[in-house]
């Protein structure tokens, strides 16, 4: 259980708030269905302008419909990847929030394992 | 159905729990128990090249070069395990967790929030688990344990086989008498000399012709394959009142004898403190040890009078022990249950103190009571084990720190 301390702006410095708001479970707050939560490690930079970088942990959910737009972890040539959703007529495909990436069309189905839920990142 | 029990079994279990984790291995032959130098679990793929339970790992690498033979991660085998216990109660609190890889659940009168349809709940179930595990399940549903338990091992894998009474018969003419859950080998061939070599054959048969021929357990198996039910569904996390439970889980893993008598002595402190609590006694005590690979062995006390005094009940078990337990076999957990709870103001003072079913002499339970009082007494004012029974040192001493309850998720490698 982590004590809340209140909300804090990221634009003028404002002094954080000293109130005590509550405490609150990092688990409760980031996962909705612990039983379909697993966690995965980002490598590469192909979803930089989602905020999401290499070395980050992030926590996806199993057996949740994806939907386009979604972030979602597919399953391409043996590998996971994580990319948006995308659909262009009744195409589905993969993009990367990265020009340097190109979109992924699948030759055959395209297989989503989880969609995206949180982002942890430690510094 | 007067009765519904759901019985899963997830398919190679171990295998799939890698599989879900690593998509590389998706569709490939998967083979863990590398680490002990013999096959523990096939993925289909590796069932179908020839490769089964128990296979030397170095012949597997001679004969089959191509298959994937992984170190067991029992730890992540765990967590799946307890993810499918807790997605099946979901849908009903009367979950077993058997194994590892199986559970039992009683489904009784919950149909009604599936359609009415034992085999539509059975089906969601089945679907969920696919869904948020990523790997299949053979799932079974008829009127008793057995029943259930037969009809699981039917279709796999990803099986689903509902056993509703007109459809037994039919069932258990086809069911080699082998194949029945707690018929052995040994007494198969024993029953096909007596010229039975089918369950439904075995059914046939009266149940005096049973008593004299088998041992007592299998006149269970017998009622229980005709759907009368004897089994019951033990859940592991009893709501009911009725009931008390204290467990632990240790690791390392024992299979020292006094560690393990001092781990019930704890679990039984822990449940005669919250019996004295509610002013409670209990009728019956059942206690577990759980090994390494999940599973249970229980035992279970009548008392005839009941009881909420420790080491009283510590001396119960203390000489049903060598039951249970066996010196090669590596335990993780232990835990007691006290059942057939009643206050204490029912409980009859027995006129001549006598004594409960194992012989055991009632003399002096009020001297207890009163000691347990100042017990209870001290905790309240100074902290819980304030005062603990000499039987359980053993146990506080090897607690180490009260333990946090950590929420396990499964991690998958990378993401690119």
């Amino acid at each position: 259980m982590i004590r809340m301390l209140g909300l804090v702006e990221a634009g003028f410095p404002t002094s954080a708030g000293e109130e005590l708001l509550d405490t609150m479970s990092l688990d409760e707050y980031l996962i909705e269905n612990k039983e379909a939560t697993y966690l995965l490690k980002v490598k590469g930079d192909s979803m930089i302008d989602a905020g999401i970088m290499e070395g980050d942990l992030v926590i996806v959910e199993r057996g949740r419909p994806a939907r386009v737009g979604d972030i979602v972890v597919a399953e391409v040539d043996r590998e996971f990847t994580l990319k948006y959703l995308r659909k262009k007529g009744s195409e589905m495909f993969l993009e990367a929030a990265n020009k340097k990436y190109k979109p992924i069309y699948p030759k055959e189905e395209l297989k989503i394992l989880a969609v995206l839920r949180a982002v942890i990142r430690k510094y | 159905m007067k009765r519904a029990i759901l019985h899963i079994d997830g398919d190679s279990f171990f295998a799939s729990c890698e599989v879900s984790l690593n998509p590389r291995l998706r569709g490939l032959p998967v083979v863990t128990g590398r680490e002990r130098g013999i096959a523990t679990a096939m993925s289909k793929e590796a069932k179908a090249l020839g490769i089964h339970r128990g296979m030397p790992v170095f012949k597997i690498k001679k004969l089959f070069p191509q298959v994937k033979i992984l170190q067991s991660d029992y730890g992540t085998y765990a967590t799946f395990a307890q993810r499918m216990y807790t997605i099946v109660r979901r849908f009903t609190p009367y979950v077993e967790e058997y194994s590892i890889d199986e559970c039992f659940a009683d489904l009784t009168g919950f149909d009604q929030l599936h359609g009415g349809s034992y085999e539509q709940m059975a089906r969601e179930i089945k679907e969920t688990l696919k869904r948020e595990l990523d790997m299949t399940f053979s799932v079974g549903v008829g009127p008793t344990k057995v029943l259930a338990k037969v009809a699981s091992g039917r279709n796999k894998p990803d099986g689903l086989t509902v056993l509703t009474p007109d459809l037994i018969k039919g069932f258990l003419r086809d069911l080699p008498v082998g194949k029945v859950w707690g018929i052995g080998p040994a007494t198969s061939i024993e029953l096909q000399k007596l010229g039975v070599s089918t369950a439904l054959e075995l059914i046939e048969k009266s149940e005096d012709w049973i008593e004299a021929n088998l041992a007592k357990p299998y006149v269970v198996t017998w009622h229980e394959l005709q759907g009368n039910t004897i089994y019951r569904v033990h859940p592991e996390q009893d709501e009911d009142y009725k009931s008390i439970q204290c467990t632990r889980t240790f690791t390392p893993p024992s299979s020292d004898k006094n560690f393990l008598l001092s781990e019930l002595s704890k679990n039984i402190e822990g449940d005669c403190a919250k019996a004295r609590r509610a002013k409670l006694s209990a009728q019956r005590i059942y206690y577990f040890l759980k090994t390494q690979e999940f599973r249970y062995h229980r035992f279970e006390i009548p008392l005839l009078t009941p009881l909420s005094v420790p080491s009283k009940i510590m001396k119960e078990v203390r000489e049903t022990f060598d039951a249970v337990y066996r010196p090669e076999v590596l335990y993780r957990a232990t835990g007691v249950t006290m059942a057939g709870l009643i206050p204490n103001e029912f409980v009859q003072k027995d006129l001549f103190h006598s004594t409960s079913l194992l012989g055991q002499n009632r003399g002096g339970v009020e001297a207890w009571d009163d000691i347990f009082k100042t017990v209870d007494k001290l905790d309240k004012r100074y902290g819980t084990h304030t005062v603990t029974l000499g039987s359980s040192l053993e146990a506080f001493k090897r607690q180490g720190g009260a333990s946090v309850r950590r929420l396990k998720i499964p991690y998958m490698g990378e993401v690119v």
